[in-house]
């Protein structure tokens, strides 16, 4: 293992930054998460009959259509996590890694 | 009954032995490459992510998945919507909580990182139990599932169907591990992610490709009219829709089968590349799972070959998915996807066996009662063992339990995980203050609360042991048992003045550090 201590990694700026990035993506995206899920629970809770409406006088309906946009909304949440880790993430946990090991 | 499963259907025969023969070919090659503990457990942590992401959807489209919610748009529309919207939002966040600490953290299941500083023998016994207790809950739908289609599909006895089930399982797991595992999950899950298409495209077909259409025609044949396009009785008041909102949003991530596939990966990154890969099939899945119910309304409805005497579904709601394929690909499609609707089934109990495996011989076995001496030789020994326990003990349950509701054994299986599993597992990497004491305490007392609601609400107290009036007024549980294992760990904790509390505490910033960083992570190779 390496020489420094984790009290010492803890303190490296990289891990200070690592922390910071973290934070930026990771409360966005958990917000729209839960905001999306339990605006449409809550919706399917409070107000059924508002979910029944007709969306463009066709059959298909405003809770279909919020269904539909939670699934689309997941799957968003997912890539942008990982287009953000790629970018912004990654090479940094890599840097600490390497900085690490080099000590030894 | 009907023409339509008279007779037994020849292609249903051979995709079953192809798959059964294939995967037995599989299982002896994973035999040959399965000599440690990590082989066994984690598959050398040799999979790649694409690889994990497109097991976890197989573990994640079960039997119940795939029959149960066609099923339930068949019987309601809408309301199976809510259902794979709740099972698919748990991904982000395990992405966004749980995949890379864990990974980071943990070596072969969740109790490694759930554990990690924390006295071992208490949290090692209390997440083997909630492993044990998701996975067996889990194991009897699937087993109780399997035996229906079979006892449909190919006329055998309903015990015979559950005993052959869980010979194979038993085959795959012992003598291939995770590695055999894994490769029966990914032929099991593009089979049925092809299989679905199709039954979906030629669903679509029939109305030119026009979503409108296809709801136009359905809410025309179906019995409740318009009323499938919106909530319907599935959930009947605000506490009912939350509690089971929040049982699947946090069940998924303390589902024990599905969190162990996290280790078979090299590292956090590829473990996080597993969960986009998984989320986009499952997401996928249950809008073709939608349509094909949709489809069955359509299709099924009022057709004499399809209906009883009573005007209900041959072989119940379940069967949906089944014979819609009939009903737009012959006998051929028929076949070929209660072959793979079998196939599901085999998949997803071996997966479940090895999670169950590993909570008592790498927990139980290995660190309680051995006290981490047990060497390589003998934990593979004892997991082995284990398997073929756990698979006879399916068995027994499997039989045992036939008449009852699958979606149900599923939907308590859920409850258990985010109400004692997951609390444990995301306190203990983000919160500085949680000892052992508390974490013992509070998982424990989410653990009891989930299982005591559910035995005291409707389900269980009034249709199981006859009372007139359930004592616990709602249908799901996880609100409540949530809040008490929340509110047990947060004040079991703070309380704590042992000397192991001040232990605990001061060995978060080193664990923190490591899951953030993957710094001393386990390595992918343990050769």
């Amino acid at each position: 293992m390496s020489k420094l201590t984790f009290s010492e990694i803890g303190q490296l700026p990289e891990y200070k930054d690592l922390l910071s990035r973290r934070r930026k993506i990771f409360w966005p995206l958990m917000l729209v998460t839960l905001f999306s899920y339990y605006a449409f629970i809550l919706m399917v809770a409070y107000a059924p009959e508002k979910l029944h409406e007709s969306l463009w006088g066709t059959e298909a309906t405003l809770g279909i259509l919020m269904g539909l946009g939670v699934i689309f909304l997941t799957l968003l949440v997912t890539f942008a996590y990982v287009w953000y880790a790629n970018r912004h993430i990654e090479d940094l946990v890599h840097n600490i890694q390497e900085k690490v090991a080099g000590d030894e | 009954m009907s023409e339509f499963l008279d007779h037994i259907n020849v292609t249903a025969t051979v995709v079953f032995f192809l798959f059964v023969g294939v995967s037995l070919y599989i299982t002896y090659w994973a035999s040959r490459r399965t000599k440690t503990r990590s082989d066994f457990y984690s598959a050398g942590g040799q999979i790649t992510g694409f690889q994990n992401g497109l097991a976890i959807s197989g573990d994640y489209m079960s039997a119940a998945s795939f029959l149960g919610i066609s099923g339930l748009v068949f019987a309601s529309g809408f309301d199976g919507l809510l259902y794979s919207i709740g099972f698919l939002v748990g991904w982000p966040i395990i992405l966004l909580l749980i995949a890379e600490p864990l990974r980071n953290l943990g070596r072969f299941n969740f109790s490694d990182a759930a554990s990690f500083r924390f006295s071992q023998t208490p949290i090692r016994i209390l997440a083997a139990l909630g492993s044990l207790a998701t996975v067996c809950l889990y194991l009897i739908a699937q087993m109780v599932g399997a035996g229906k289609l079979i006892e449909v599909m190919f006329h055998l006895p309903y015990e015979s169907a559950v005993i052959g089930v869980g010979i194979l399982m038993i085959a795959y797991v012992t003598f291939g591990g995770m590695l055999a595992t894994t490769w029966v999950q990914l032929i099991k899950a593009v089979l049925l992610l092809g299989g679905a298409t199709v039954v979906a495209l030629l669903v679509l077909a029939h109305f030119h490709f026009n979503l409108f259409a296809l709801f136009g025609a359905a809410t025309e044949v179906h019995a409740k009219g318009e009323a499938i396009m919106g909530p319907g009785t599935l959930v009947k008041d605000p506490v009912s829709a939350i509690s089971l909102g929040l049982a699947l949003m946090f069940g998924t991530a303390g589902l024990p089968h599905i969190l162990m596939r996290f280790f078979t990966v090299k590292d956090a990154k590829a473990a996080n590349r597993s969960v986009v890969y998984a989320t986009s099939f499952i997401g996928y899945f249950y809008i073709l799972t939608f349509i094909i119910g949709f489809g069955a309304i359509v299709f099924l409805t009022g057709q004499g070959a399809y209906m009883d005497d009573k005007g209900a579904l041959i072989g119940g709601n379940n069967m949906a998915a089944v014979q819609l394929s009939h009903a737009v690909g012959g006998d051929f499609l028929l076949g070929f996807i209660s072959a793979v609707a079998f196939a599901t089934i085999l998949a997803v109990v071996s997966g479940l066996a090895l999670a169950g495996a590993s909570a008592i011989s790498h927990d139980l076995y290995a660190r309680v009662f051995k006290k981490g001496t047990a060497t390589e030789k003998q934990e593979l020994r004892v997991s082995k063992i284990s398997t073929v326990v756990l698979g006879l003990v399916a068995i027994f349950l499997g039989i045992a339990f036939e008449k009852q509701n699958v979606a149900y054994m599923v939907g308590l299986a859920f409850a258990i995980a985010a109400s004692a599993n997951f609390p444990i597992i995301l306190l203990s990497i983000y919160w500085r203050g949680m000892t052992t004491r508390g974490a013992v305490v509070g998982g424990s007392m989410g653990l009891v609360t989930a299982i005591l609601l559910m035995i005291l609400g409707k389900t269980v107290w009034v249709s199981v042991l006859g009372y007139s009036e359930p004592i616990f007024p709602y249908e799901y549980p996880a609100l409540f048992s949530m809040s008490a294992a929340f509110f047990g760990i947060w004040f079991f904790s703070v309380t704590d003045k042992s000397a192991r509390a001040k232990i605990d505490r001061a060995a978060f910033d080193e664990q923190y550090i490591r899951a953030q960083t993957g710094i001393g992570a386990e390595k992918a190779v343990a050769h």
